[in-house]
């Protein structure tokens, strides 16, 4: 049993060395690739705009891979507010529009070609858009959430560059196939496994680094998701027990069940709100409606959020606050009961599945458990990546909103996967890491 | 699944038949398909017991591996299939069309199994003979490899999606009927039957009762059932070993045909059960689009009949790098096609991405028929304006192209907005295609107030991805060491190694 | 007083001969643990073909002669002459490096063999050879005890055991082919199952010894034909998951007198036979007994469990939406049965406080597949 301190000694000086090291390998010329994984939270972006200006400062010209338009649109941003000295490209589709605060920065450019962008330092697009590219190479390329990108598609685009710095994080969602077949499994270069991972196999030499702190989770959860969904490569919270804190604005009066969820969510930085135990369909009006009028009733008390960055306190928004869902459908549903509180802040909550709020990040969050009211569980909603995601956006505290049953439908879980030759068995075990949250949320459940 | 499918087998289970589960039948079923039954022999891979194979229900060969060990006959088997195989694809090597690139094969073979179990006994029987070499110290007949080659073809085919040249007909049944049973019984071909079309006399529960009892039933294959196996085919295979043994032609003749009319006695029943399956989907109307995939795997058949003409090599152990990324390419393209395709031409298909919010219906209640838009090349072209009012649980977002099965072909739209309103929804689409070539539409190519229209999202053109090519796998799918595999392949596999006879 | 668990499960038993926990019970066990029937049944030693039989719905896991005699043949060249072949496939196909062979059979060559003698004898040579005393490398034909639900049950597979570099892996000689380095994962599965029972085993029994776990390798290794030849090629199988799994589901066994608490005092599953051996007690009263135990069917259980048959029809009799297996009664929630389901589709029935809204959602589908019904007929 790991003894966890929740913190390192000094995380700021872990971080940067590990930055260092990361640099001092890329500098090296050594390696045709250098792998970080970097945990929720862990200053990916940071890592990338310093990496960028590194290799510009050398006199690089390097292209950065992302895998969505909204992550290319904030790389962007980032990297031109950082650096107003260079211009920065963006190559894009027909058809896309610069977001306003993109088109706000006289240092960047908008393309459809390469040509376009001849005057950049930095050329920035997904994956998808650098593999329409012909015959263009790079001497560098950082792709960033580098796990999420598939094998086949990492091979649309190889040859655009000599050297990658590949940062990710595997504890997340892994790419997928809806194609049923096993005809690759066990094969090195399977293409349905991510980018990353088809590397390292036919690579043996390549650095791996471990960005080791988080500095998006609070004191309170760093533990339990290092434990849960990175077991072999810990990671801790950078900030201290007392560094974050959650206020109300104003007292309960009428819904104590919510309130007394929200009272333990923000004493503890985590709240299981438990239903009655029965089996529903995900679409299940109370569940869903559970989760909204949490939210809505954290608006209408008001919150005021403490943290490193506002140590004087800062009142919470709409846009602070999300809600995680498995399914697209749940989350249509959820905006819908949302609106039906009436509180005019709802429309300005995010409602999204996991594999939308990827990367993204809060103040608080709620969810809605995926096992929840299920007889059985599926490989599906069993997956660690999915837990994960909804587990680590927070800043402040995360809420679940789950029907009794859930350790019993563990319990009794068969094991009837099917077994594969030469294959390792991936980590971490969607069963373990869920069976880890679900004895955490039970020191912090509420029965509603 | 959804509710909307698994009511159906709910229904089924509730009224003890089988419920259509879609309009059409969305697999194309040639007018003279080949059947084979194979049966393997219990404990081993690629050792073919017997095959029962023709083109006519009246038209069946039956050929048996009386020594299912011996190597030698079982290459003469895969010889024996091979021949009426190669003859029946051969025959739809005849009558090509176009010109050039174009020019393909009019038709294209069908092979009919019962059930997934008999693919993977032709995969096997393909990756057994398809690296054999006809001379040398282990050659095997001449139609061995070649016969091997296209087997193998047919399989990887029958991997994708929405293809018809080999297909299990448990799978053609299921797609189109709900029965009350789960999904495991469903592959037991005599359990399915039991609840479409029990045989004369039974009813369902009798028909599943039987269906389940091999004595009765025989198992369509390639497993034999264990007490055949012990208590009538080990027996029989042991006398014609003793009666070889003695070398007493009398007796080779007598107990080789008693193990022939052992196991034709297994094998007939499923061949008349494939059959009338046959029959009863001919009996389903065929989806309209089949037509179009139809001519898709009538140009694969022609490209892979040229590569053989040409002398082409047999396929691959396993895909290396780019083969295998691209190969995913296609058939989860072929998978997006297949699936739209569907929902185009079935109502009940559409009914259940409708209920899943993937596709709407609902009637025209507002439209802005001579909307005109100018293009970035200061064209001005008609972008008519629809709004549908719809009980659907529409999950669509804004900027979705769509297609629909209501309005001409052609026909091409984009999601302006979707507003919910209560309990319906409003979409809004913008027509983008369809409306002919000038500026004002053609009569009916723009949904109007009061009509009811359909929507469902356009899976899409995409380009085909750009890999590096075959010879130059680029580093990070190859590791340094790696030499070409290819050669490994032929040399191994060509030889024999055999080892221990027992 | 209530009685203890042990004299309680001898009485569901009756009077016959305690059977063991076998590998198909262990995966029947992986395949449904939640099962209260199979657990019991598995727990008291009762002879689940039997009872099933004499329930009036007779299993059919019979196996072919052919696979036995092939499994047989091929396992016995591996192991021919000090198991030179499967020597040959440990250093060349999976590249271990084996020095000098010690090789031990731990058959009873003379004796009866035993399954305790034998079993001691194992236990012996083996903390011999984890404590690094002995030349000990391969271990042919061990046998080893597992402790489950406080019963010792005697595991002795197609197996072997060797050691190198101080760890113990335990290898599975099977005759299915692997084919281009792939084979059938559910018989895959079901070859390790037995594999991972074994690790445990071995680990229990080292782990007596003061010896810790890492020594037993949680890699297995799979030997079986390549291709289609006859010719014995090897495979690692990472059982890590399958370990912790089964471990899980071994320690939910100890827990059956939670169980057997919940069951009426006098309940039995005995077949105790008459003078011409068949069993005394009538079919009904048999079948009474078995439908006081909750049974968890899926349609799985019909590649797994004895009473499969037995309890599918149980399922249909009730037209509990099992029948149709999890995919489908997912869709459903709380509802249990056709009946149900269709009756609320049609608004016949009057849904509880809890089905108001899985109602409204089955009328609107049973609508919509009504509209379609009616169009086709329109065609």
């Amino acid at each position: 049993m790991r003894t966890d301190t929740g913190t390192t000694p000094d995380p700021a000086a872990a971080a940067a060395a590990a930055t260092e090291a990361v640099l001092a390998d890329m500098a090296s010329g050594r390696h045709r690739a250098v792998v970080v994984d970097s945990p929720p939270g862990a200053g990916k972006s940071t890592l990338v705009a310093r990496a960028a200006h590194e290799l510009t400062a050398g006199g690089e010209r390097p292209i950065i891979v992302a895998q969505t338009n909204n992550q290319v649109d904030d790389l962007v941003v980032r990297l031109a507010r950082d650096h107003p000295g260079i211009v920065v490209g963006r190559l894009s589709a027909t058809g896309y529009s610069p977001p306003p605060v993109l088109d706000a920065l006289t240092n960047t450019t908008v393309g459809r070609t390469l040509a376009d962008l001849a005057g950049c330092r930095i050329v920035v697009a997904t994956a998808a858009k650098w593999a329409t590219v012909r015959d263009a190479t790079f001497g560098w390329a950082i792709l960033d959430e580098a796990y999420q990108m598939r094998s086949d598609m990492l091979l649309q685009i190889v040859e655009r560059f000599d050297r990658g710095l590949f940062v990710g994080d595997p504890g997340q969602l892994d790419p997928f196939t809806i194609v049923g077949t096993e005809r690759w499994i066990g094969l090195p270069h399977d293409p349905t496994q991510n980018g990353v991972s088809v590397m390292l196999a036919h690579n043996q030499n390549i650095p791996v680094h471990r960005l080791p702190v988080s500095w998006r989770l609070p004191s309170s959860a760093a533990p339990t998701i290092s434990r849960a969904f990175y077991p072999f490569t810990h990671f801790s919270a950078g900030t201290d027990d007392d560094a974050r804190a959650l206020e109300f604005r104003t007292a309960g009066f009428g819904r104590t069940d919510l309130d007394e969820t929200l009272a333990q969510a923000f004493t503890t930085g985590w709240a299981l709100h438990e239903l009655r135990r029965r089996h529903v369909p995900r679409t299940d009006t109370e569940t869903l409606q559970t989760a909204a009028d949490l939210a809505g009733r954290l608006l209408h008390r008001g919150a005021v959020a403490t943290c490193e960055r506002h140590q004087g306190g800062r009142p919470l928004e709409p846009g602070d606050i999300a809600i995680g869902v498995a399914h697209r459908d749940q989350a249509d549903l959820v905006r819908a009961a949302l609106a039906r509180t009436g509180n005019p802040g709802a429309p300005g909550v995010t409602v999204d599945t996991a594999n939308r709020l990827q990367g993204r990040e809060f103040e608080v969050v709620i969810v809605v458990h995926p096992l929840s009211g299920r007889r059985d569980a599926t490989a599906f909603h069993l997956e660690a990546g999915r837990l994960c995601v909804l587990a680590s956006r927070h800043r402040q505290a995360c809420i679940v909103v789950a029907r009794e049953g859930i350790a019993d439908l563990l319990d009794s879980h068969p094991s009837t996967d099917p077994v594969h030759l030469s294959v390792r068995a991936k980590f971490p075990d969607g069963w373990e890491a869920n069976q880890i949250m679900l004895d955490k949320l039970a020191q912090h459940r509420v029965a509603a | 699944m959804s509710t909307l499918s698994a009511l159906a087998y709910v229904q089924a289970m509730e009224s003890m038949q089988a419920v259509p589960l879609t309009e059409f039948r969305h697999r194309r079923l040639s007018a003279r398909p080949l059947v084979i039954i194979p049966l393997a022999m219990a404990g081993e891979a690629g050792a073919p017991l017997a095959a029962m194979v023709g083109s006519a229900k009246r038209n069946g060969t039956l050929l048996v591996v009386a020594q299912p060990r011996n190597r030698d006959q079982r290459f003469a088997f895969a010889a024996d299939l091979g021949q009426v195989v190669m003859d029946y694809i051969d025959s739809f090597r005849q009558d090509r069309r176009g010109e050039g690139e174009r020019s393909r094969y009019t038709d294209a073979p069908q092979i009919l199994v019962p059930n997934p179990g008999g693919i993977k006994a032709l995969a096997d029987l393909g990756r057994m003979c398809r690296f054999r070499s006809t001379s040398g110290p282990y050659a095997v007949p001449d139609a061995v490899p070649k016969f091997g080659m296209w087997l193998t073809f047919l399989v990887e085919r029958a991997e994708q999606a929405g293809t018809s040249m080999l297909l299990p007909v448990t799978g053609m049944l299921a797609e189109h009927w709900a029965t009350g049973q789960s999904t495991i019984e469903d592959q037991n071909l005599a359990s399915l039957m039991a609840w479409i079309a029990p045989p004369p006399g039974l009813n369902v529960e009798q028909a599943m009762a039987e269906a389940e009892n091999p004595d009765v039933c025989p198992p369509a294959g390639p497993s034999t059932s264990p007490e055949f196996d012990n208590r009538d085919l080990a027996p029989a295979i042991r006398r014609f070993d003793a009666a070889r043994t003695l070398d007493d032609p009398h007796a080779l003749a007598a107990t080789e045909r008693e193990l022939r009319e052992l196991i034709a006695g297994q094998i007939q029943p499923t061949w008349r059960m494939v059959w009338e399956a046959i029959s009863l989907l001919r009996s389903v109307p065929e989806a309209p689009r089949t037509a179009k995939r139809f001519e898709r795997d009538c140009k694969a058949f022609t490209d892979y009949s040229d590569y053989r003409d040409s002398g082409g090599l047999p396929q691959r152990k396993r895909d290396a790098a780019i083969g295998a990324a691209r190969r995913l390419g296609w058939l989860e393209h072929a998978l997006a096609e297949f699936e739209s395709d569907m929902a185009f031409d079935d109502r009940s298909v559409l009914a259940d991405r409708r209920s899943a919010g993937e596709a709407f219906a609902g009637m025209v209640v507002e439209a802005e028929p001579s909307r005109t838009v100018t293009t970035a090349k200061d064209r001005r072209v008609p972008r008519p304006l629809v709004t549908v009012r719809t009980d659907d649980p529409v999950r669509l977002a804004a900027d979705t192209r769509l297609i629909s099965p209501s309005m001409p072909a052609g026909h091409k739209a984009m999601i302006v907005s979707v507003v919910r309103d209560g309990d319906t929804t409003r979409v809004t689409v913008e027509v983008t295609g369809g409306m002919g070539r000038g500026r004002i539409p053609k009569q009916g190519t723009v949904p109007e107030p009061g009509q009811r229209v359909a929507y469902l999202p356009d899976p899409g053109w995409r380009p085909a991805p750009q890999f590096p090519a075959s010879d130059a796998t680029p580093w990070t799918h190859s590791a340094a060491d790696e030499g070409d595999t290819d050669s490994a392949v032929l040399d191994d596999a060509a030889a024999e190694e055999w080892g221990n006879e027992d | 007083m209530r009685k203890p668990v042990d004299d309680r499960l001898t009485a569901l038993r009756g009077s016959a001969k305690r059977l063991d926990y076998s590998a198909r019970s262990l995966a029947a066990l992986e395949n449904n643990p939640r099962c209260t029937l199979r657990a019991l049944l598995d727990a008291s030693g009762s002879d689940k073909v039997a009872i099933a039989t004499h329930a009036g719905h007779p299993p059919s896991f019979g196996q072919s002669s052919f696979a036995i005699t092939r499994g047989n043949a091929f396992e016995a060249m591996v192991k021919d002459n000090g198991c030179a072949e499967l020597l040959r496939v440990l250093r060349e196909t999976l590249e271990l490096t084996l020095p000098e062979v010690g090789y031990e059979d731990l058959n009873d060559a003379g004796g009866d063999g035993r399954s305790k003698e034998r079993h001691e004898r194992t236990e012996e040579v083996l903390l011999r050879a984890a404590r690094g005393e002995g030349d000990g490398t391969l271990f042919d034909h061990p046998m080893l005890r597992l402790q489950i639900g406080g019963h010792k049950a005697y595991l002795e597979p197609d197996l072997v055991a060797f050691r190198i570099d101080g760890r113990f892996h335990v290898v599975e000689i099977k005759s299915f082919p692997i084919i281009d380095e792939q084979a059938a994962p559910s018989q895959v599965r079901a070859a390790t199952t037995q594999a991972c029972a074994y690790i445990i085993a071995l680990r229990d029994l080292l782990g007596r010894a003061g010896i810790g776990e890492e020594t037993v390798s949680d890699t297995i290794v799979l030997v079986a034909p390549k291709d289609f030849t006859n010719r014995p090629t090897g495979a690692f199988v990472d059982a890590r998951k399958q370990v912790a799994a089964l471990t899980r589901q071994l320690s939910r066994i100890e827990r059956i007198g939670d169980l057997v608490d919940l069951l009426p005092e006098d309940l039995t599953f005995d077949l105790a036979p008459d003078a011409e051996d068949r069993p005394r007690r009538p079919a009904e009263e048999l079948t009474e007994a078995l439908d006081q135990v909750l049974a968890t069917y899926r349609p799985d259980c019909l590649t797994h469990c004895e009473m499969a048959f037995y309890c599918r029809s149980r399922a249909r009799a009730e037209a509990s939406l099992d029948v149709l297996g999890p995919a489908v009664r997912e869709q459903f929630g709380g509802i249990d049965t056709t009946t149900m389901v269709m009756g609320l589709a049609r608004g016949e029935l009057a849904p509880s406080e809890d089905q108001v809204e899985m109602a409204a959602a089955l009328r609107h589908a049973a609508r919509l597949r009504a509209e379609l019904e009616d169009l086709g007929g329109a065609a």
